[in-house]
């Protein structure tokens, strides 16, 4: 993210950071915008007052100006105090102009959850919220090199786009990414396994988990195809649907709540669109109907990691 | 003429006049079809509130970035937004200046340098930060001003908007209408601290209380104002203090208030207040001038369906709306010129005679441009 922010840098002298502590010596609470600041100055990256508000604000503003800003909030848990700023103002824009101005800015949030001890307030996923608000595209990387690759398109993109990451990702996966402007094009999800028997869908950290659990499957003579969505908005259902014809099952898996969670609405989908070819009931698997507890104890058995993946498969598989 | 001890030009006033007397024709255009039921949709009237965009108009450009609220039809019409445009925005149609997707509240016209206007009180605050902000690294001379009422002043968006404004010395001023009311709740119902400007000055800017009706002393306070902004020096938070006349939404009159007192701030309102003053002035004769705001002596008639009145004064802004009704397709707007040479007979005369940029120019130039988003 580092790299793809560099090379905006270098290309656009209109890009910019702003968000909290953003600026070096730290470089960011997680150090993805290490020396960028060293390097280019305190207007291209802006540390701001804790005032989300006036972060988003600031960056929808010069946005429509034309500039192409990168505001970063440190976890999605504060949507909740920027929000209006976000679904009424940025996503809207466009719209409400008639097209006359619009909101080329990004947004960078990290993703709690998945680690245990950060509580109720620096866990959450709060993605569903951006997705019921039309005009924001969301993307959400599962690993190093589509971080990259979608941030670059996102910061380019002529709209208000998200990308969330997922806070395990930055503390425990290293790999490496390609040189140079490298995009992942935004709407195009990646089949990361082939399987015949059933399709599991899911997107950010959690995929990581449905990788582990098709693995675990494909020991029990269950061939489960794994589609990574990367972009949430707009949705590849493409590849989705493609995958689910051949299959003939389909589960989302993520960390999210599962009421009323982006799972049941793409469930949803895939039975009204599928309804013929399906040999079981398109479902979802998300976290439970709880706020996330502090203790990892409670929190790894309330949102689905690799072993609750591989029980739901068997039941639908039995079924 | 004798207007030797005005502290203003008084080409500046005309035009300062010219410009109020466009937002109450138009204000009253859409109060009239209202209440006749010729068309409908929500509205935030400004009764009372004219001098302060007027007055800002001639000291800005349309390079000048501003942003406003769904009270904030003035703020548009001062700003230049083609009449046309926004009547058809307003009644969502398809050629408004929007596209009829945004309507009144949500009038948007990088054109005039109306970039955002929202609905959400004290939405726009933050958002105008960041308008400065490109300003500022782009090095240009642009101010932003961004409009909210005093009800604003209680809300966080504003407060943060201000404070980042101040930290970052953003050439934006926060312009805040005060005009008594948040709402249906006046202000000592929902603050203890009524002095609005001083929070400027606690989070280190400058803060001004001005007066909102008063033409000179406001154009004089602004002027210093936007010269301070444009030369880079920071942030200005400006009370302009004004009173609104009408409800929250709707028509009519503001109902919340003692009749008594409504009918101080009536004579307080600055519209025939500037008008008294031009003739006082001997900028404008009398007899000619007092015909324009329409109170007395009008004469009033249903102009094909769209329950504009007929004022003379009025009649230039009132004809342009009417058009935009009738032909749906057209988008030049016609303005009739050379109806008469007496002093400040119309609109038109007011703008031809100060040598101001009539508006109506403006919108005539650049007319035909709007849908090309």
């Amino acid at each position: 993210m580092l790299d793809a922010q560099q090379i905006a840098f270098a290309k656009n002298p209109e890009v910019f950071i702003l968000g909290e502590d953003v600026g070096d010596p730290q470089g960011g609470v997680f150090g993805t915008n290490k020396g960028l600041q060293t390097e280019y100055g305190e207007t291209r990256v802006r540390p701001t007052p804790i005032a989300e508000q006036a972060i988003i604000g600031a960056a929808l503003g010069s946005s429509i100006a034309g500039m192409s800003p990168i505001a970063e909030i440190m976890f999605t848990d504060f949507f909740g105090v920027c929000m209006d700023q976000i679904y009424n103002h940025a996503a809207k824009q466009r719209y409400m102009s008639g097209a006359a101005t619009h909101a080329p800015m990004t947004i960078r949030v990290q993703a709690g959850g998945g680690m245990g001890g950060f509580g109720a307030q620096h866990s959450q996923s709060m993605e569903a919220w951006l997705l019921h608000s039309p005009g924001i595209k969301v993307v959400y990387p599962s690993n190093p090199v589509d971080a990259k690759g979608l941030l670059a398109s996102c910061i380019e993109d002529p709209d208000p786009c998200v990308q969330i990451e997922a806070m395990i990702l930055l503390y425990t996966m290293k790999g490496e990414v390609p040189v140079g402007d490298y995009k992942i094009p935004l709407g195009v999800a990646k089949v990361l396994r082939e399987g015949t028997d059933i399709t599991l869908i899911s997107y950010g950290w959690m995929v990581n988990q449905v990788l582990a659990a098709a693995e675990e499957l494909a020991k029990e003579g269950i061939s489960a195809e794994v589609i990574d969505l990367r972009t949430l908005m707009p949705i590849d259902y493409h590849r989705v649907l493609d995958s689910v014809k051949k299959t003939g099952r389909a589960m989302v898996v993520h960390a999210a709540v599962e009421f009323c969670g982006y799972g049941a609405e793409i469930a949803s989908t895939i039975n009204e669109e599928l309804w013929d070819k399906l040999k079981a009931p398109a479902t979802r698997l998300g976290a439970a109907y709880a706020p996330i507890a502090y203790s990892s104890a409670i929190e790894f058995t309330q949102v689905p990691g690799q072993a609750h993946v591989v029980t739901r498969v068997k039941d639908i598989m039995k079924a | 003429m004798a207007q030797s001890n005005l502290a203003i030009e008084p080409e500046t006033l005309k035009a300062i006049y010219g410009q109020m007397s466009r937002i109450r024709a138009v204000d009253k255009a859409i109060q009239a079809g209202l209440s006749a039921g010729k068309f409908m949709f929500t509205y935030w009237p400004l009764t009372g509130q004219e001098c302060i965009p007027a007055t800002i108009s001639q000291l800005i450009t349309k390079d000048d970035y501003m942003v406003t609220t769904y009270r904030g039809i003035h703020d548009q019409v001062a700003k230049g937004v083609d009449l046309y445009g926004m009547f058809a925005e307003a009644l969502g149609r398809e050629d408004g200046v929007n596209k009829g997707k945004g309507g009144s509240p949500h009038i948007s016209d990088p054109s005039s340098g109306s970039m955002v206007t929202t609905a959400i009180v004290g939405a726009g605050a933050p958002i105008a930060n960041g308008l400065a902000i490109s300003a500022k690294e782009r090095g240009e001379d642009r101010v932003t001003i961004v409009n909210f009422g005093d009800g604003a002043t209680s809300i966080g968006a504003v407060h943060e908007a201000m404070n980042l404004a101040g930290a970052w010395k953003l050439p934006v001023i926060f312009m805040c209408q005060n005009n008594e009311w948040g709402e249906y709740t006046p202000i000592p119902k929902y603050t203890a601290s009524p002095n609005f400007y001083g929070r400027a000055e606690a989070l280190g800017f400058r803060g001004v209380q001005l007066d909102g009706n008063d033409p000179v002393a406001f154009y004089n306070g602004m002027k210093d104002v936007i010269e301070h902004v444009r030369a880079g020096k920071g942030p200005v938070f400006v009370e302009a203090k004004t009173f609104r006349l009408g409800p929250h939404a709707g028509v009519g009159d503001n109902m919340n208030v003692d009749k008594d007192y409504l009918k101080t701030k009536k004579e307080q309102a600055p519209v025939d207040k500037t008008r008294a003053l031009l003739v006082e002035a001997g900028i404008c004769r009398g007899s000619r001038c007092h015909r324009r705001s329409g109170e007395e002596g009008s004469r009033r008639g249903d102009c094909q369906g769209d329950g504009i009145d007929r004022d003379p004064g009025e009649r230039n802004a009132h004809r342009r709306l009417r058009r935009s009704l009738r032909r749906p397709g057209a988008r030049q707007l016609s303005v009739p010129r050379g109806r008469g040479r007496t002093a400040c007979r119309n609109e038109d005369d007011v703008h031809r005679r100060s040598g101001a940029r009539r508006p109506a120019d403006r919108l005539r130039q650049k007319s035909g441009s709007l849908h090309s988003g």
